[in-house]
Formats: structure tokens, C-alpha cells, sequence
């Protein structure tokens, strides 16, 4: 069985995430910390809190508004930020969180007018994001 | 390790996926029936995609980071990529 180590959240709403010391591309576990806490960890993770949940409320046109904030992920990456998400998986880029947000605000209704466009012609998957767009997005009616 | 713009663009281009330009360089992979399966972006004016960008665009094509490689070494062609594609852990249905 795995030895455990304890690690002490820094702030709520971190986002810890634990790797496989062999690979960067599975991460064993995510723990949201919603109160600072002690969390016990397996000890073949490593674990890194430089990521943090944060809200995209606006998407660039007008036109078009979200029925609820979106969830991202912010990761630093070198002298830019990250926002992400697990769902549609677009991800916007910037040189503070705001521009990265901006940034994921416009990936993401570009995803949605594709998926518009291509409407009947897309895969499961994105179909279902489709769905699931059409229910986020609001769109404004022109008179 | 980053990837240079160039070379991610060179394995796009051997999956065919079409290129519309807008504030980020977009591509699109569609099925051979038409079917629209994967799009991803690349900033214009970066030179290299840094590591967690790589992970990133692998997700969206539905690939793991090894396979998005085996696509840019050559090792696999558009061929290659469907087939995965059909059976991939990454997608969800």
C-alpha cells in the first residue's frame, strides 16, 4: 500500500493537482480545497497548488450572453496565464487573468458558432457540447 | 518540451485539417464523411508552443501528447489519426 504525506493547503479554492512522478500526462487526482484543511496524499504524487479556479462571466459579442459563469482552471505557463476547462476543452491565453479570460471567453464562442454551423455534422462529442453550448449561451434577439 | 509553431502546423496540415485565420490561426479536422471532430487553435506571432499549450491542443484533437508527436514526426498520417480518433480514451462519447 502507498505511504501517505501531508500537505497543507494554502488557500481556498486551490486547486491541487497530483501527478505521477513518471508523467506529466495523467494526473492521479484533483482535490479542490474549498477550506484550508490538511490533505494526505499518496506518496508516489507529486503535487503542485500553482493552478486556481476562477469564473468566466462574458463572452466578447454582445450579442450573446452566458446563462451562468463558465469554471476554468488558470495554470501559470512561463510569463502567461492559462484558462481552461475539462468540458469543451478550449482554453484562452494572456498576459494577466483577465486577458486570459477574455482570451478563453472568445475561443469558446468561436467553438459555439462551429458548432452551430456545423450543426448535423458533427461528431458525438461535439454535438453534445452543442447541447450543452445552447443551453449556456444566450442568445440575443435583433429586432 | 515546447514544440515549435512550425512543426505543430506541419502535423495539422498532414491531417488535413482546414485553416480559417482569425485572431488565432483555427484548424479544423473533419471526418471523411464530412463530420466535424476536432478543432484547435495556435496563436499567430508565437514561435513555440510551450509544453502545457501542447497538452492542451492534444486534448482538443483528442490525443494524448505521445500521439500528437507520432503525428509530427511523421509516424502517423491522417489515416492513423481516424483510427485512433474512432477508439480514443480521450473522448468522452
Amino acid at each position: 500500500m502507498a505511504q501517505c504525506t501531508t500537505h497543507r493547503a494554502v488557500d481556498t479554492n486551490t486547486l491541487v493537482v497530483l501527478w505521477d512522478r513518471t508523467s506529466f500526462d495523467y494526473p492521479l487526482r484533483r482535490y479542490l480545497i474549498r477550506q484550508p484543511d490538511e490533505l494526505r496524499v499518496r506518496e508516489d504524487a507529486i503535487s503542485t497548488s500553482t493552478q486556481w479556479l476562477d469564473a468566466v462571466r462574458s463572452l466578447p459579442d454582445p450579442q450573446y450572453h452566458l446563462a451562468h459563469p463558465i469554471e476554468v482552471i488558470v495554470i501559470p505557463n512561463g510569463d502567461l496565464l492559462i484558462a481552461t476547462e475539462k468540458t469543451f476543452l478550449r482554453y484562452g491565453v494572456g498576459r494577466t487573468v483577465k486577458e486570459a479570460k477574455d482570451d478563453y471567453a472568445a475561443s469558446l464562442l468561436d467553438y459555439y458558432e462551429d458548432l452551430v454551423e456545423f450543426d448535423g455534422r458533427l461528431s458525438a462529442q461535439l454535438q453534445e457540447d452543442l447541447d450543452i453550448l445552447r443551453k449556456s449561451i444566450v442568445v440575443q434577439e435583433t429586432e | 518540451m515546447p514544440i515549435s509553431v512550425r512543426e505543430l502546423e506541419g502535423g495539422l496540415r498532414k491531417l488535413d485539417a482546414e485553416r480559417k485565420d482569425s485572431k488565432d490561426a483555427i484548424y479544423r479536422v473533419f471526418s471523411d464523411d464530412g463530420t466535424l471532430i476536432a478543432k484547435t487553435k495556435i496563436s499567430h506571432g508565437a514561435r513555440e508552443v510551450s509544453k502545457n499549450l501542447v497538452g492542451l491542443i492534444a486534448d482538443q484533437l483528442f490525443l494524448y501528447q505521445k500521439q500528437l508527436k507520432l503525428i509530427i514526426d511523421c509516424t502517423w498520417g491522417r489515416q492513423e489519426y481516424l483510427e485512433y480518433y474512432e477508439t480514443s480514451p480521450k473522448r468522452r462519447s
